[in-house]
Order: structure tokens, then C-alpha cells, then sequence
């Protein structure tokens, strides 16, 4: 075995690449996946994080309850407000979340990293979110202001604290992205929250599941209890923003881990098959020799099937090692991009059985059919040796387009050569559309999140920044919101400034409910793009209620259907029918236009408008509009849309590394097979070639005539390659596809041909060990052997 | 040397390895090969008669000495010189014919002359050796015989000065080896020789002379007085 091996090395070499390539990734992800679900429960367990949060309504009825379900284990209540707090004279939206000073709660702790808990000693203390005081540099001691009900709260920083609740610092599952610089958290004593408005306040009350509860049952059981008791808001843990948003995200680590090492380990297995089948056939004599000499069948059996174990074996052990180091620093690099407080690496003894049971099973599965001819062969006619190196006849080509029967020979020869071993090259196309599906996932996942941003931040949020007013009777002066949004279109540097309502609401179908926001912006509105689905770009004078594209099934409504909307800040309930549904990338809202609100709300209610949308004057300094915008007495937050689409973009420096890194072992991997498959062609047809070479035909025209055969093959794999790879791309992307991020495939137009050019190139590149062969053929030697 | 002579062998050796280990597969020869002979290569397997075509035919370097054909120092020509040198002047026929399995017998010559602008020329040179009716057969359809007759053909539509032919007959049982036997005796004419290497001493009859190798060395160098019909050869 040694010697066949040493004698195929680079090909040997080939198979063992793309194992321990398809090995690094499932290590790497599997493990990583892991180590991140590990670090997550850590901190779950740790902060006992809630199983389920219900916001609003009979709080106290929804306490009592649900703690009568059996499964319940605890249940706590506490509040929440969102109010305009200033660090350094700089406003920004606040979450005041409220906790006991006495000592951690028993349902969504905090992990003190710095200073210390909340003190009974200190009324007036607070931790800060640890992203919040990375942002401001914030450290025990340091001073910043929160908005009362009678004016500004100063408090003072305890300490710094990490939350499971915002491990992922989203103010809501449809505001997934915030900068830092617009969004902070709290944890304040709960008496602190007595002294704000009222109206800013939410009760909230918790639960946590006792350990192997039906957690879907109880889900749903107080899904209904929430319903029921008027809440406005009841979410699982799988649901909760920042939980929902890091899940999507190390969920796709999960699925790589399967869905890419098995790429590889499909090439891999289709490179052991072809280059065990080349190596049957080249030793038949021998092996018919030893069968007539006594050697039993299952010997020889075992003997080939070896190969594919010690190919298998030589792979993956290697692959294991490096991607179970690898998970470590990419557990570590994603922890402390995302600032989990607690790393959990651990050794898991199933990335190494999982992942040498799938290259044992690649291995002995691509070599089962050739172990099995060799061990069947009739030795008499094996020790013969005559065999064919490819069968005659017109190939399907010719039959399909008679004109090319006008071709020089030569390039007949090529054409037809593609017939000669169809097994092996279907096994090339089979390569080239595993290389292009990988590729094109990644480069699709690229191009998508690429599109879908430009579209989300330029098309369809078209301000440049959103401002949010102090609730009624929370500001100091007593102005409409048409002069408030009169007040922030005069502030210099706005070019053009409209009301806007964001009102929380809740949509409800006779299939469920959705938490959500409804925007009422003003007909025609310069500040969003409506975006209909299966329509493209709609007017913005869109009429009737629109809701986003999940709702469809998430509620099971289709356009015409009546819902009921429920807004709770304003104590109403709307019936309308839905008009039409938009899709948007980031988020599911809910839109009505002013005047529809207005008329649907009644003659006696208010104007709903607690908002305005700004856009900048060109050539203005958005940082100081900001500022002069946030100093209003009646603005409560503004938060800069331009710098989310900043902080959105800036994740795609690990998407360029990621695809990048895809491409090129999507090109290894491509490489290897077509290495192998033309090894293999060439091995097979030495003679013919040597004989070539002897009468007379130039290398370079060899050359030209071996690569001809190779770049056929090539562009048939590229092209079904391309339409899987599409298809595949589409799906993994949609498996993504949640209320949150609206994820289909979008490719730029220039994606495919780079991708077939890429594939063309490796094809190429493969090329070079392959002639390096043909040119030193020993004409003299091969010329006189038998054909094999 | 005299005008006529088309290889001229002037000490040319070939030795594989050095030292202790050298292997002396050609010791240095001199003699020439006029156009239009018939010239078997005789000898026992490791005598060097291979080697002494593959020489001549360029496919393989001597060592030491020169080799001139046809006017042409072989020694002094590049690795691109020796592949026209093959393509204008050569022609190969061996033992396991060689042919492309993928193209038929009328492509398989095809492929040969369209190196040398003689692609029209395919059909009749195909049916110069018999095989007018089996143009559009595949290898895989014809008899060891006719796939012979194709290679031979192959190597003549060239049209060469050289037709070297390895063991032509060492697949073909007594009858076909003939017929074989029959169109290399026919195909060394004025312009052009024909050697053929063969371990078979029957095979000399037909030859216009006979060199004998053992060991690397010739042994033996005579012209057959008279040279038997191919359809007369027994073996």
C-alpha cells in the first residue's frame, strides 16, 4: 500500500487535503457552535434568565396565573421604562431596568463585572450595561442624568454589569441595530422608577420553567394568560430581542457545521472513488494473480478498502486537531466581539467521534464499489490484462450538433474524451457544482446582505435621523407636535423634517398576535419607501394598512383581511384591512397612514404624532445637528439613522473574511477533484499520449488538447454548478429569514461570471501537475507498454 | 558514408546511469543505413535493439557519438527540433498498435496527417492497406490485424523516410503477421527505409539485410541474398 500511495502521492495527496479541509470546518464550526451555546447557557444560568416575559396589562392577574401552571418555577414582577438619559451632555434613549437592592433577583440577574450591586445605602446608584460603559468610557463613580417626572435624576455609577437580556444590546425585536451612542441601559433600584412619569413605565412579570418542563406548552399557556389579562407585549426566551439576534447567528455556525464539511466530504469521496478505480484497474493482473494463487476474495476486499480508511484517517485526524484549536479562537474572537461575559471552551468529545464517523463513512463509502470490483474479478480474465481505455463511438455532443463532426481530429478526440470514462466525468461535473454551491453560498450571503442594507438605509429609511418627543406631560413646555416638529425642522443643518407616530402596537388575526410598531407617516412622504411585496417600489402615498411580508404567515392574513391593532399608549383598538404587505430586510412593522389613523382613532383623540423625521441639509455636520436636535426640551432621544447603517455595515468586514475564506476552499476543493480526475484520464491514456508524442505532436499542442478536455468538463459543471449553487444559496439564506431579518437572495449582476471565471481558473490551475506529467512522459518506456 | 545513405550511426552510444551502475544499453556503433532497405533488428530481449530505434527515431539521446539522418546531426537538435524531426520524417508502428480507442480508423490516420497538411490523403492510405470498408470502424471493432494495418497506415500517410516498426507482428498470430510483414516490405521504396526490431528470426527472411545485436553490440551485419515473400514466411 505504501508504494501505491508513493507512487499516486499527489493524488493521495489531493483526497487527504479536501478531507482534512472538510474536517477544519465541521471541527471549527461544530465546536465553536459548542462553545458559544455553552457560554450563552453559562450566562443564562447564571443571571437566571427568564423562559418568559410578559409586558403590560393585569400584571398582577398574569402573576397569579401563571404561577399556578404547573412547570412554573418562579415568577417575578418588576418595571421598565424608556426615558431620555444624559451622560456628558449627551441625550440618548435609556432602558431603566428595575432591580431589587436588597440582592440579585431571582429571574434576569445581572453579572457584576465591575464595582459593585445596587446598594440600599445608595438610592441613587446604578450599574450601567457594559456596552453603554464601553461607549462612554462610564466606570464607578461617574455621574450622568436620567429624565424624572419633575425634571433631571442625577444618579451615580456602581458599577458595570452584563445582562442576559442584552448580551445583544437591541431596544426591540423590530429595532435589532442601535448604536451605542442612541440606546443605553440601566439597572436601577426599583425605587428609582417611582419617580418617573408613570406613562414611561411598564410593568413587566417573569417566569422561569422548572428543569424538563414542556416549555412549548407552557409557552403557548401563557401566550394565552398575556392575552387574556390585556398584555401588550409576551415573548418566549427564544424571542427575546438580543436572545433571538445571537441565536440567528451562532444557529448559522450549527448549520455550516454540517452543510460544508459535507461539500467537502462529497469531493473527497467522489476523488477516492475515481482514483480507488483507476488504481483497481491498473493492478487487475496482479490482482488476478493473487486470487488464482489462493488469496481469499474478502482480502483483497479488505486491502483496497483500506485505502479509503488510511486516506480518511490521514485527513481527518489532522483536520480534527486544527479545528478544534481554531473553535477556540473563533469562541474567543466572537465573545468578545459581542462582549459575552463568560467564556466556556470546552473539549467535546462529539466533534471528534461525529467527525471522524463522517470521514470514516466518506472514506469506506467511496471505496465499497471499487474494493468490491477488484475483490470480483474473475482472474483469469484480470491476469489477461486487456483493458480497454475507453469505449468508441461518437459522443453525444457530436450526435446533438452534427457541425462539430466538421472539427479538426484532434479536437474530436477531446470532445469524445469526455465519454471515455462517464462515471469519472460526471464524478468532475458532480466536483464543480459542489465547488460552485459552496462558493456561492457565501459570495450569495455577501451580495445579499450587501443589497438588502443599501435597500434598508437608502431606499426604504430615507431620514437621516428619527427623533423621539418627551411623552405628553413630560415636557417642559406644552407644545403640539406639529410645533415640536416645527421646532426641529427650524434647528439649523435640517434640510426637511416630518411627524411621524411610532406607537407600540399589537396585531391580532384569529390565528395569533404580533408586538410590534405601527409608523404612521404623512401621505407622500419623503421619509420611507414602501416597498410592496411581489410589486417592487410602491408610491408613498400608500392608503390602507400595510403590514411586513412575515406577518403573512405569522398571522396567517392575506391582503383584504380585517385585524384588530392595538395600540396601548394610546388606549385604542383599531379594526383595519390589510392593504398590502411590504418587504423590508430589517424588521416587521406596521403601516397607516396619518389621516387614516387619525380617522380610525376618532374626532375626540389627539394627534397621534410623538415623532419626527429629519433629513440633513447637505454638507452639514450630523454629529452637531444631532446635538442642537437632542437639546430640545421636548426630544427625548434621536437616534442617528445614518450611523446605524455605519454600525450594520461594519459587520461586514467578518462577511468579507468569511466568503473570502469560502472561495478559497471552495477553489482547494475544486482543485483537488479536478487534480484528481485528470490524474487519473491522463494515467489511463499514457500510451495513446506517449504515442502522440512519438509521431510527432508538439507538447504544447498536447497540452492544449489534455486542457481542452479539462476546460469541457469545467464548463459543464459550471453551469448546472451555478444554477445549484443559486438555488442552494437561496435556501440556506431563507433558512435565516425570521421577523427580524428579511434575508432572499439578491446577487449583483457580475456575481456569476466571477464565479464561473474563479472556477474556470482553478480548472486551469489544476492543470499544471497534470502537464507537468504529460511532458515527462518517457516516450521510449510508455510507448511499449499495454495499454491500462 | 556514402551519398544515399539516409542513417548514419558515427560511435553512437547509449548508456543509462554511471559508474558501477552504468548500464551500456547501445555500445558506440558505426554503420549506415541506405534509403529503400528493409532492415530487421535481431537479437535477444536486452540485446539493444529498442534502443537502437528509439535512437534513430529520436526518442531517445545518444550519449556519446553522432547519429545523422538524412543529413541531420540528431545530437545537436533541441527537444522542439526532434518533435519536428519526428513529425516530418518518422514513423512509429508497435507491438500493441497504439491507436485512439475514441476515434475510428479513418480519424486515427487523420489525426496523424492533419500534423503534416496531409489530412485528405487519410482515406488512401487506408485503403492502401486493405482497409478501405473499415474506415468508420472503431479499434474496439476491429481485429488485432486491422488495427495493425491502421497504425502502419497512421505512420505512412506522412509520409516519412523512416518507418520503425517495434515487435509489428508480436501480437498477431502467423497469417495476419504475414499481411502485415507484406505492407512493411512494401513500404521501403527508394526515398524511404523501413527497420523493424523483432526477437523473431523467421521475420529476417523478408529483410534486405539483418543486423544482429547481443549485449549493446553488433554482433552481425549481412545483407540477405535473397529475401523470402512475406506470404512465404513461417514461424
Amino acid at each position: 500500500m505504501r508504494r501505491d500511495v508513493r507512487a499516486r502521492r499527489g493524488q493521495f495527496a489531493a483526497v487527504v487535503v479536501t478531507i482534512f479541509l472538510g474536517l477544519v470546518l465541521f471541527a471549527l464550526s461544530y465546536d465553536a457552535y459548542a462553545n458559544l451555546k455553552a457560554s450563552y447557557q453559562r450566562v443564562f444560568e447564571i443571571t437566571g434568565f427568564a423562559d418568559f416575559t410578559v409586558g403590560g396589562g393585569d400584571t398582577g392577574a398574569i402573576l397569579a396565573a401563571g404561577e399556578a401552571l404547573p412547570g412554573v418555577d418562579t415568577v417575578l414582577r418588576r418595571r421598565v421604562a424608556d426615558l431620555p438619559i444624559v451622560v456628558d451632555g449627551h441625550k440618548l434613549l435609556g432602558r431603566l431596568v428595575g432591580l431589587p437592592v436588597a440582592g440579585q433577583p431571582s429571574v434576569d440577574g445581572v453579572i457584576v463585572l465591575d464595582g459593585t450591586y445596587l446598594s440600599p445605602e445608595q438610592s441613587d446608584g446604578v450599574l450601567v450595561e457594559k456596552h453603554m460603559a464601553a461607549n462612554f468610557g462610564l466606570r464607578p463613580g461617574d455621574r450622568l442624568q436620567v429624565q424624572g417626572s419633575a425634571g433631571p435624576l442625577e444618579v451615580v455609577v456602581l458599577g458595570e454589569a452584563a445582562s442576559a437580556e442584552y448580551l445583544w444590546p437591541a431596544p426591540s425585536r423590530q429595532q435589532i441595530f442601535a448604536s451605542q451612542d442612541d440606546f443605553g441601559v440601566l439597572f436601577v433600584p426599583e425605587s428609582l422608577l417611582d419617580g418617573v412619569q408613570p406613562s414611561a413605565v411598564t410593568s413587566q412579570v417573569l417566569f422561569r420553567y422548572s428543569p424538563g418542563a414542556d416549555r412549548a406548552s407552557l409557552d403557548a399557556r401563557l401566550t394565552e394568560v398575556a392575552r387574556r389579562h390585556g398584555s401588550t407585549d409576551a415573548f418566549a426566551r427564544a424571542d427575546q430581542p438580543s436572545n433571538a439576534a445571537l441565536s440567528e447567528d451562532i444557529d448559522g455556525f450549527g448549520e455550516m457545521a454540517v452543510l460544508f464539511p459535507m461539500l467537502f466530504l462529497g469531493a473527497a469521496a467522489m476523488a477516492t472513488y475515481i482514483l480507488l478505480t483507476r488504481l483497481v484497474l491498473s493492478q487487475q493482473a496482479q490482482i488476478g494473480l493473487l486470487l488464482s494463487g489462493g488469496f481469499r476474495r474478502r482480502t483483497v476486499f479488505r486491502h483496497f478498502l483500506a485505502y479509503g480508511l488510511v486516506a480518511a484517517f490521514a485527513g481527518a485526524v489532522p483536520g480534527l486537531v486544527v479545528g478544534i484549536v481554531l473553535a477556540r479562537f473563533a469562541t474567543r474572537l466572537y465573545t468578545d466581539a459581542v462582549s459575552v461575559p463568560i467564556q466556556v471552551i470546552g473539549f467535546h468529545a462529539e466533534t471528534v467521534i461525529v467527525g471522524l464517523l463522517f470521514a470514516v463513512a466518506a472514506g469506506t463509502l467511496s471505496t465499497l464499489a471499487p474494493a468490491w470490483r477488484a475483490s470480483r474479478l474473475a482472474p483469469a480474465t484480470a491476469m489477461r490484462g486487456q483493458v480497454g481505455s475507453g469505449r468508441g463511438g461518437r459522443s453525444l455532443l457530436e450526435r446533438l450538433a452534427p457541425p462539430l463532426r466538421a472539427l479538426p481530429t484532434a479536437w474530436k478526440m477531446v470532445i469524445r474524451g469526455i465519454g471515455r470514462n462517464r462515471r469519472r466525468s460526471l464524478s468532475t461535473v458532480l466536483g464543480m457544482i459542489l465547488a460552485a454551491t459552496l462558493i456561492l453560498a457565501s459570495w450569495g450571503m455577501l451580495d445579499t446582505t450587501s443589497v438588502l442594507l443599501e435597500r434598508q438605509f437608502v431606499d426604504i429609511q430615507r431620514q437621516d435621523a428619527e427623533v423621539s418627543f418627551r411623552p405628553a406631560g413630560t415636557a417642559p413646555t406644552s407644545a403640539t407636535p406639529a410645533e415640536e416638529v416645527a421646532a426641529v425642522a427650524a434647528v439649523p443643518g435640517v434640510q426637511d423634517a416630518e411627524g411621524v407616530a411610532v406607537l407600540p402596537a399589537t396585531i391580532r388575526s384569529a390565528s395569533g398576535a404580533y408586538s410590534t410598531e405601527l409608523r404612521s407617516f404623512t401621505p407622500g412622504t419623503r421619509m420611507h419607501g414602501f416597498y410592496l411585496q411581489g410589486d417592487g417600489a410602491a408610491a408613498t402615498g400608500a392608503t390602507g394598512l400595510l403590514l411586513g411580508a412575515p406577518l403573512r404567515d405569522l398571522l396567517g392574513v392575506a391582503e383584504a383581511d380585517e385585524v384588530a391593532v392595538k395600540l396601548p399608549s394610546l388606549g385604542a383598538t383599531l379594526r383595519e384591512r390589510v392593504t398590502g404587505f411590504v418587504d423590508e430586510p430589517m424588521g416587521t412593522f406596521a403601516y397607516l397612514p396619518q389621516p387614516a389613523l387619525q380617522e380610525a382613532l376618532g374626532p375626540g383623540a389627539g394627534d397621534p404624532v410623538n415623532a419626527a423625521m429629519v433629513i440633513f441639509a447637505p454638507g452639514a455636520d450630523a454629529a452637531v445637528v444631532r446635538e442642537q436636535i437632542a437639546a430640545l426640551p421636548q426630544v427625548a432621544a434621536v437616534v442617528d439613522s445614518r450611523a446605524l447603517a455605519t454600525l450594520a455595515r461594519s459587520f461586514m468586514g467578518l462577511f468579507y473574511a468569511f466568503v473570502g475564506l469560502m472561495v478559497v476552499l471552495g477553489g482547494v476543493m475544486a482543485l483537488a477533484l479536478i487534480y484528481t480526475t485528470m490524474s487519473a484520464n491522463i494515467s489511463e491514456r499514457l500510451t495513446e499520449l506517449a504515442s502522440l508524442r512519438a509521431a510527432g505532436m508538439g507538447r504544447r499542442r498536447l497540452a492544449l488538447l489534455v486542457t481542452g478536455e479539462n476546460l469541457l468538463l469545467t464548463l459543464l459543471g459550471i453551469v448546472p454548478g451555478l444554477v445549484v449553487g443559486y438555488y442552494a444559496s437561496a435556501a440556506f439564506l431563507s433558512s435565516f429569514s425570521s421577523d427580524l431579518f428579511s434575508l432572499e437572495l439578491e446577487l449583483r449582476p457580475w456575481t456569476l461570471p466571477l464565479v464561473a471565471l474563479a472556477l474556470i481558473a482553478v480548472a486551469l490551475l489544476s492543470q499544471w501537475p497534470v502537464l507537468r506529467a504529460v511532458d515527462r512522459i518517457d516516450v521510449a518506456v510508455v510507448v511499449r507498454e499495454r495499454s491500462a | 558514408m556514402h551519398e544515399g545513405d539516409l542513417v548514419v550511426l558515427d560511435g553512437a552510444a547509449k548508456t543509462y546511469g554511471s559508474g558501477e551502475l552504468a548500464v551500456h544499453a547501445l555500445r558506440p556503433t558505426a554503420l549506415t543505413i541506405p534509403a529503400g532497405q528493409l532492415v530487421v533488428l535481431l537479437g535477444p530481449s536486452g540485446s539493444g535493439k529498442t534502443t537502437f530505434l528509439d535512437l534513430i527515431g529520436g526518442i531517445e539521446r545518444p550519449t556519446a557519438g553522432r547519429l545523422v539522418v538524412d543529413g541531420r546531426d540528431l545530437v545537436t537538435l533541441d527537444r522542439e527540433e526532434l518533435t519536428c524531426y519526428r513529425r516530418d520524417d518518422v514513423g512509429f508502428v508497435f507491438q500493441f498498435f497504439n491507436l485512439v480507442p475514441t476515434l475510428t480508423a479513418l480519424e486515427n490516420v487523420e489525426l496523424m496527417a492533419e500534423l503534416v497538411g496531409r489530412g485528405p490523403e487519410s482515406r488512401q492510405a487506408l485503403e492502401a492497406v486493405g482497409l478501405g470498408d473499415r474506415l468508420d470502424h472503431f479499434p474496439g471493432a476491429l481485429s488485432g490485424g486491422q488495427q495493425q494495418r491502421v497504425a502502419i497506415a497512421r505512420a505512412l500517410v506522412k509520409q516519412p523516410r523512416l518507418l520503425l516498426c517495434d515487435e509489428p507482428t508480436g501480437s498477431l498470430d502467423l497469417e495476419t503477421g504475414r499481411q502485415v510483414l507484406g505492407l512493411l516490405r512494401s513500404a521501403a521504396r527508394a526515398e524511404r527505409s523501413v527497420i523493424v526490431v523483432t526477437h523473431n528470426s523467421a521475420i529476417a527472411e523478408v529483410a534486405d539485410r539483418v543486423i544482429r545485436l547481443r549485449s549493446g553490440e553488433v554482433v552481425d551485419d549481412r545483407r540477405n541474398e535473397t529475401s523470402l515473400p512475406a506470404a512465404e514466411v513461417q514461424w
